[in-house]
């Protein structure tokens, strides 16, 4: 009779375990999950006031990229900044940011680093900076599992930067 | 006999139990993860229009001689800040998720441009006072000192598909928006004139 009472606590023990990782592992995903959606959100931000201070500039200026990397939330790792200029606005191609800046039209030429007024991108441009990173699942990485997708965010905005001669 | 019968019932009422908690937990999940997409869909939208009307108004602004209309560049200087508008709107707004289940995305990205009379307004006044701005003000003689853009985006975010256009009756959506506005002023216009 008690053998069999400990049977039936073991077995109850056991389902209780059973839905309690289960319960445990829908948790986490949902963690998981939000927490993807907000480093999303979160580095587009970070990406687009880097934009902002890129138009301001019309170059871009190593603290920037220092600055983006710096900001990046929740697993974001081995981020690149890139930014590319296209003088002409009206060859601006909105499809094209999905793409790599490397792999970009010849429209788009590489924005260079702030060394002076040659090479800054004219005010009325438009100015595309792109943050490309690895974003580490946080959730999977506690567990000893290492998972990571490669995400691009990028960010347009149309340069105001004061040329040389302006006041 | 008895004892053993209410011990396959009681069991399998645990089980229904635990089967139903995990059922939630499910929906839970999928709500959350609808809940997050909303949020981050929203936020690239606003994020977008505001971009476009800081994009739209440094073109109309490099297009138009202090709301001066000479020519009618200030038509002109609409229609190249609309068409900037409409660019940067859509390279921003590009990158939405989509909710569970779900593969439309709410803006794609298209070579097609927003349009229409309500996406971009160009206001313009005589002072920085709202109550004052109007588009009959842009491109007169005088001119003005004060020019407001104003961007409306909106757009559908598919949330369960019934029907394979989130237009239709039958599907699930809701309507996402943005609307921002972006401000120059020229006082250097009056002190000129005085």
């Amino acid at each position: 009779m008690i053998r069999r009472r400990d049977k039936q606590s073991g077995q109850a023990a056991l389902e209780t375990l059973i839905v309690f990782v289960l319960w445990f592992a829908l948790v986490m995903l949902v963690v998981n999950v939000m927490m993807i959606i907000a480093a999303l959100m979160l580095n587009q931000s970070t990406v687009t006031r880097g934009a902002q201070q890129v138009a301001a500039l019309g170059c871009l200026h190593d603290g920037i990229a220092e600055e983006i990397a710096a900001r990046s939330v929740f697993g974001a790792k081995n981020i690149q900044v890139r930014a590319a200029v296209v003088e002409d606005p009206a060859s601006f191609d909105p499809a094209a940011v999905r793409e790599p800046l490397a792999d970009m039209s010849p429209e788009y030429t590489a924005l260079p680093a702030c060394e002076g007024a040659a090479g800054q991108a004219p005010s009325g441009s438009v100015i595309l900076v792109q943050a490309s990173y690895d974003q580490h699942f946080l959730m999977l990485n506690w567990f000893g599992f290492d998972a990571s997708v490669p995400v691009t965010r990028t960010a347009a905005v149309v340069s105001n930067a004061l040329e040389e001669g302006s006041s | 006999m008895l004892a053993n019968l209410f011990s396959r019932r009681f069991r399998g009422q645990v089980a229904l139990e635990a089967l139903l908690s995990i059922v939630l937990l499910l929906a839970f999940f999928f709500i959350m993860w609808a809940v997050g997409v909303a949020i981050h869909n929203q936020s690239r939208m606003q994020t977008a229009t505001q971009l476009a009307a800081q994009g739209a108004l440094l073109a109309y602004d490099r297009n138009s001689y202090r709301g001066v209309d000479v020519n009618g560049s200030t038509a002109a200087a609409k229609e190249r800040a609309t068409d900037i508008a409409g660019r940067v709107f859509v390279a921003n707004a590009c990158g939405m998720i989509a909710a569970p289940f779900v593969q439309e995305v709410p803006v794609d990205c298209s070579d097609e441009l927003p349009s229409g009379p309500r996406f971009v307004s160009v206001a313009c006044a005589d002072e920085l006072n709202d109550a004052s701005f109007s588009e009959a003000k842009c491109g007169t003689d005088q001119g003005s000192k004060a020019t407001r853009v104003t961007v409306n985006a909106e757009a559908l975010q598919p949330l369960w598909l019934v029907s394979a256009d989130p237009s239709e009756s039958g599907a699930l959506s809701y309507r996402l928006t943005g609307r921002a506005s972006a401000y120059s002023y020229s006082p250097s216009a009056e002190a000129e004139e005085e």
